[in-house]
């Protein structure tokens, strides 16, 4: 399975991790569609020799240049966010999010999930809802109404 | 207790769809599964995009 394919690739490189966005809504049980895995990363030095490690093998370049430009430490470094394609599918490599945040401020509200056999650490809903209510674009208020509906059902006695 | 027979239909506790009209009974779906299953689940539906872009623009095979 291809998306299982990168958290594998990126779990064999103990790339330190936060899946967030669609997947890790979807993850969680929230009916969204997304067609990529995003990811907050740690960017310690460590952890970017990792990560710049995975995405070798994963044959990771830029999807939005024609050029097909590889990432390098110097990318991975920076806060931005890296749009990227690989062999087994898009993976959006996201150095912080809400402009400032990054993995560590996130480490707190994440939880791991056992995926596919992997051991997958995702944001939390109750943070997904807050980073969600702050952005006003069409597609984040649909995906914040289904965030909130799947929230509510959680908690909903059985 | 029972709710009045006029209650709109997405405020009923048996409605498919909640009041800002998402419907429940995929969310209640989908928390049946387990995450690799959601994985599953959302790789076929890239699979099931990605053979649609494959087709030619009339459709035929």
């Amino acid at each position: 399975m291809a998306l299982a394919d990168i958290l594998r690739t990126l779990a064999r490189h103990d790339v330190e991790l936060i899946v967030v966005g669609g997947m890790a809504a979807a993850l969680q049980g929230a009916p969204v569609n997304t067609l990529d895995i995003d990811i907050v990363y740690s960017r310690s030095e460590a952890n970017v020799s990792r990560l710049l490690a995975a995405l070798v093998e994963l044959e990771a370049v830029f999807r939005t240049d024609a050029r097909r430009l590889v990432p390098n430490e110097s990318h991975l470094l920076s806060s931005g966010h890296k749009l990227l394609q690989t062999k087994h599918g898009l993976l959006d490599v996201l150095g912080t999010i809400e402009e400032t945040t990054t993995y560590e401020d996130l480490l707190p509200d994440s939880t791991v999930l056992e995926v596919a056999g992997l051991p997958v650490r995702v944001l939390s809903l109750e943070r997904l809802i807050q980073v969600k209510a702050k952005l006003t674009r069409p597609k984040d208020r649909a995906m914040l109404l289904v965030l909130e509906a799947t929230l509510d059902e959680k908690h909903r006695p059985r | 207790m029972r709710q009045p027979l006029d209650t709109p239909a997405e405020e009923r506790d048996d409605s498919p769809y909640d009041s800002n009209g998402v419907d429940r009974s995929l969310v209640r779906w989908m928390l049946s599964l387990t995450p690799t299953e959601r994985l599953a689940a959302v790789q076929g539906s890239i699979d099931l995009i990605m053979s649609v872009r494959e087709l030619p623009p009339d459709g035929s095979r």
